[in-house]
């Protein structure tokens, strides 16, 4: 799949990362300590370890695997403690405490996302720690007057170490929270998207059934009747009942022919679609709900050559929705405006309604899936978020203005096809 | 019209009554063939293959669609000209075929007696 490094890998680089400085500096700074302490038994074995990491740490310029140096360090360290410990009674700096846990996390723990485990892990290696210097005391490695220095310092270093750890991985647990929200609900909309989508298809199939059922017998209507009206034609007694005939035959075509075109069940993005023939087949799949409270103003524009490349099922579906929630924008009477203006190589569609508008806080949440205003089980609030999401897969730009009361503007920037032009 | 002169249009369609309501409608225009299926079509053509100017076949019709009947007569007689009629709609199908100039045009059912009898321009 992707192979940029993700957050997680980033985390984990950072993490031994800091394990390594963590690792040069107390090696280096504790030997330096005993060294002015006069223990020079343990600066010799400080500055060995310390040479140690530097092979490891130039080691992983080559090989870039910080991880399986760090499974090897953790080995290496961990032996040379237990020596120390069986030779001396403990008596080497409690950093090595420092040295050993982190290692010990990396190995136990690769992916550090809980900074949790990090803080009771360190907590034990404080608890280890006194018992061993104080065992390290007894073997008069180090001058007494030098003890108690050695104790606050060793400590605290410790404590930074586990401070600075929990500090830079503190976010982490929260982020994942945050990540496991997100994945969540995105889930969940693509779930819903896709239940819609399935429910759309299956309906595409039906319609597509349908309107093949229905042409055939339209086709015998039609074709009958024009041979009948030459034969009528004769009589103007009768031609207002071949008129009525033709009439239904062709407004029969036309409705079923618009919804073929909602049908249109596939996933090609090359199609010519002609917009005004996709509002005008909209208007007719509308005509029920339009036809006594709404009065439709179209505005198009007569420039030549308007076609869009896309999906034309897809653009009937996200018109359809912007029409339809004018619609029911409006309560009682009102008028829709569809005005098409061709600019350059763009065609702005705007489509205006006289309904109840949308308040400002609404607006901005429109596109949301799932947001509507409609009461439940009347509206998924998928509806405009459809018709977002597939006028931005062509390529368009949809922005909304609204004044509660007075109606809202739908705003559609399309790129026309070149082909033509 | 003179009928020595009228050319022959092969019609293809699995509803009788298409069929019946076609030929009468252009029965003044041209010689009508009838065919109802595919494989009746192939034979039609070659029995009088070199008379059919142009072939109108339905899209959906059992054993063999529309456009598998129009590949393989195509084959025999790539000289006549091929149109579908259809009441499916515009299927991804139909436009390839309309691409690679396979099919001229595409007529949708109900069909205006006008646009097939301009767009055969027999």
């Amino acid at each position: 799949m992707e192979q940029k490094p993700t957050r997680r890998d980033r985390d984990q680089q950072r993490f031994y990362l800091l394990l390594m400085i963590s690792a040069y500096t107390s090696t280096l700074g504790f030997s330096y300590f005993y060294y002015v302490a006069g223990a020079q038994e343990i600066t010799y074995k400080g500055l060995i370890v310390f040479l140690l990491f530097v092979v490891y740490g130039v080691c992983s310029f080559f090989t870039q695997k910080l991880l399986l140096l760090f499974r090897l360090s953790i080995t290496s360290a961990l032996v040379a403690f237990l020596i120390q410990i069986f030779y001396t009674g403990g008596s080497l700096s409690p950093a090595v405490a420092e040295l050993v846990i982190p290692p010990l996390l990396a190995f136990f723990y690769r992916p550090i996302y809980d900074r949790y485990i990090f803080m009771v892990l360190s907590a034990f290696g404080l608890i280890a720690l006194w018992p061993l210097t104080s065992l390290g005391y007894s073997q008069n490695l180090l001058l007494p007057e030098y003890e108690v220095a050695h104790s606050i310092i060793a400590s605290s270093f410790v404590f930074i170490i586990v401070a600075v750890f929990t500090f830079l991985f503190r976010d982490t647990l929260a982020r994942k929270n945050k990540m496991l929200n997100e994945s969540m609900t995105e889930l969940k909309a693509t779930t819903q998207k896709l239940i819609q989508a399935e429910k759309m298809a299956s309906l595409g199939v039906m319609a597509a059934g349908v309107a093949h059922e229905i042409n055939n017998p339209l086709n015998f209507i039609k074709g009958g009747i024009g041979m009948l009206s030459k034969e009528l034609e004769k009589s103007t007694e009768m031609t207002p009942f071949v008129e009525a005939i033709e009439e239904g035959v062709n407004r029969a075509t036309l409705i079923v022919s618009s919804l073929g075109h909602f049908s249109r069940n596939s996933e090609s993005m090359d199609e010519e679609c002609d917009i005004h023939q996709i509002i005008d087949n909209c208007l007719v799949m509308l005509q029920h709900k339009l036809k006594y409270k709404v009065e439709i103003k179209k505005k198009y524009t007569s420039s030549k050559h308007l076609q869009i490349i896309g999906n034309e099922g897809k653009l009937h579906q996200a018109m359809l929705n912007i029409i339809s929630n004018a619609e029911q924008a409006i309560d009682t009477k009102g008028t829709i405006t569809i005005e098409t203006k061709a600019k350059l190589r763009f065609l702005r569609v705007t489509i205006t309604d006289t309904g109840e508008g949308i308040s400002e806080e609404n607006l901005s949440k429109i596109s949301d899936p799932f947001f509507t205003t409609k009461p439940s089980g009347e509206g998924t609030g998928l509806g405009l978020a459809i018709s977002f999401g597939i006028i931005q897969d062509h390529g368009g730009k949809i922005s909304v203005t609204s004044k509660p009361s007075e109606g809202t503007r739908f705003n559609i920037l399309f790129r026309l096809s070149e082909r033509f032009q | 019209m003179n009928p020595s002169v009228r050319n022959t249009v092969l019609f293809v369609d699995d509803e009788e009554l298409n069929l019946f309501l076609f030929e009468k409608t252009f029965e003044r225009d041209f010689i009508v063939k009838t065919a109802s299926s595919g494989i009746q079509g192939l034979k039609v053509l070659e029995e009088d293959g070199s008379t059919v100017k142009v072939v109108i076949s339905d899209m959906r019709m059992p054993n063999m669609n529309g456009l598998e009947f129009v590949e393989r007569a195509k084959k025999s007689f790539p000289e006549v000209e091929y149109f579908i009629l259809t009441g499916y709609g515009y299927t991804e199908e139909l436009q390839e075929a309309l691409k690679s100039r396979l099919i001229s045009h595409l007529f949708h059912k109900p069909f205006e007696y006008k646009k097939i009898k301009e767009a055969i321009g027999l």
